[in-house]
């Protein structure tokens, strides 16, 4: 295929690795422990990271991990999330390999001409506690560092903050809107999260900057002390003709802050959305249809086919609290 | 208190300042009583919050609207308690609870993938709790009716459906209107009894809308006085 049609990011290391668990319909990466199924995520005070010391045409190796740190450094500026992380130092060891090193470093891919990076992950599966965890960026694609971006090349930083998403356990959002391409792949309209599966394109940096998706999943995950009690949580469950929904992707809109924070329903149709700003929220409910489905989440039992849905009541996120749970009926297609 | 608020307060006050001064050399009586208690009911204004589009980040510089809001406070009925205390015939001063319930709305419009237009809603218990200063003119004759001016501030709280939430604030009022006295005698309990007509303006400064936000106030109330 050709390289122009490449454009999608997927954290496909569950299932490279093997790991029994798979991404549960959840903002969070789950695994299925031996005490039934957890998020994975990191338990370490200070998670440390080493940079493979290959380079690619254009980037030193001083360069990428300079990229690498500061896309780390916008995970860690995240006011509402407990995270750090201490860079190792540069290693010939590389991604993907079960080392007790967790690795980024770029890897030539060429039969994953559509996957810009991927995450990869060890992980104890009794407490669901990532052990290591490795991210590689495909080397087939030509890569930059500059600041302002470069139109040919796609920005390094940008898909690092998403692949380091994935490497606090972070499942992909659903907030965007796409279009189908001529070739078969999609073109990015519309992205509200930098966990966006797909990429915006070449010479785009706008996903250096997290989006409030992003910070609620992190904070959500890793939460300060102060995150609990400031914002809130929606909770609620989608039907269609009495029957649970999965898979739909329910968006919680602030008309005061202009925020889209979403998260998807669980097979027995029920949701839970944290993060929020304490106030009223607008209720959008629509399903996958903007990546593949498996891009998201266990295709098993996903329902697609429903109309997009805003509920007509305005629900409120409390402070420090969740809301009581309400019913948003949807509409077969 | 917002820069906006405070010259519209002041200047408000200077004029009624003037007008007392004249007021009170034509009487220098003592109020027929010192203290008042009022009930009454009305109509307050509603509120536009605004438009918020639902953007998301794009390839260009023009971001992807998913879909665009518009969000109004609505108008409601009003309750309010009053109690005033006559500090001369003229200058008066006076505290009020008043509740309503106006409901919050959002209109969707422009989804990218959902034709219409939708509307979400909510309702909200208000509670106002606010205190001025009132001052009365001299009585229109063959009319009947005295005129007043009020001016104050206070302290709202809102209660968001199924009372999850709460939200605090302040207004600051400016208002008038006027009095009928339906009967007034120099001993008794009840020294007079009459019904008083309010036009406020109120500018409220509330969590929900970071910005002032004028409403409008009309209110009737039966006025004791003791």
């Amino acid at each position: 295929m050709s390289r122009h049609r490449v454009s999608v990011w997927i954290a496909i290391a569950v299932i490279v690795l093997g790991l029994p668990g798979t991404a549960y319909p959840y903002s969070h990466l789950t695994i299925d422990t031996t005490t039934g199924s957890r998020p994975i995520r990191w338990t370490v005070p200070s998670v440390r990271w080493y940079a493979n010391d290959r380079t690619v045409l254009g980037l030193s190796a001083s360069q990428f991990q300079s990229e690498i740190a500061q896309a780390f450094s916008t995970w860690e500026g995240v006011p509402t999330a407990s995270i750090a992380f201490q860079f190792a130092g540069f290693t010939t060891a590389v991604p993907f390999d079960d080392d007790g090193l967790s690795v980024f470093g770029f890897d030539s891919q060429p039969d994953m001409d559509r996957v810009l990076g991927a995450t990869s992950f060890i992980v104890d599966v009794v407490t669901g506690a990532i052990v290591e965890s490795d991210v590689f960026f495909n080397a087939i694609f030509a890569w930059s560092a500059t600041p302002a971006g470069d139109a040919a090349r796609f920005d390094l930083r940008s898909v690092a903050t998403h692949e380091i998403g994935h490497f606090l356990g972070l499942g992909h959002s659903a907030i965007g809107e796409t279009e189908p391409r001529p070739d078969g792949g999609r073109r990015v309209l519309g992205s509200g999260a930098v966990m966006f599966p797909i990429s915006l394109g070449r010479g785009i940096v706008t996903d250096r900057t997290l989006q409030p998706d992003d910070i609620a999943g992190a904070s959500d995950l890793y939460p300060d002390d102060d995150f609990r009690s400031d914002t809130g949580i929606i909770t609620g469950r989608v039907r269609l003709n009495g029957a649970p929904v999965k898979g739909a992707n329910v968006i919680a809109f602030n008309p005061q802050t202009g925020s889209l924070i979403s998260n998807f329903s669980n097979a027995d149709g029920t949701f839970r959305i944290a993060g929020l700003t304490p106030g009223p929220h607008v209720i959008r409910v629509e399903p996958i249809d903007d990546a593949d489905i498996d891009s998201f989440l266990e295709p098993q039992g996903v329902n697609v086919n429903f109309q997009v849905t805003f509920y007509d009541k305005l629900i409120v996120a409390p402070v420090g609290g969740a809301s009581t749970s309400f019913d948003v009926t949807v509409q077969s297609k | 208190m917002s820069p906006r608020i405070v010259p519209l307060v002041l200047i408000t006050l200077g004029v009624l300042t003037l007008e007392v001064a004249s007021a009170a050399a034509q009487t220098t009586s003592e109020p027929v009583g010192r203290f008042e208690v009022a009930v009454g009911a009305g109509w307050l204004g509603g509120a536009s919050l605004g438009e918020q589009p639902a953007d998301l980040r794009s390839a260009s510089a023009t971001p992807f609207q998913l879909f665009d809001t518009d969000t109004d406070l609505g108008s409601s009925g009003t309750f309010e308690a009053r109690v005033g205390f006559a500090l001369t015939r003229i200058f008066g001063i006076e505290g009020r609870a008043a509740i309503s319930n106006p409901e919050l709305s959002t209109v969707i419009t422009n989804d990218v993938e959902a034709p219409g237009t939708f509307t979400a809603v909510e309702s909200i218990d208000q509670y106002v709790f606010d205190g001025g200063i009132v001052v009365r003119f001299g009585a229109w004759d063959g009319l009947g009716l005295t005129p007043f001016a009020t001016a104050g501030l206070g302290y709202v709280r809102q209660l968001h459906e199924e009372h999850e939430l709460v939200e605090e604030g302040h207004l600051f009022y400016v208002g008038g209107g006027v009095t009928h006295t339906m009967f007034s005698r120099p001993q008794g309990l009840i020294r007079a009894a009459s019904l008083r007509a309010d036009v406020r303006l109120n500018v409220f400064s509330v969590e929900l809308d970071e910005d002032n936000r004028p409403q409008g106030s009309v209110t009737g109330s039966l006025v004791l006085t003791f």
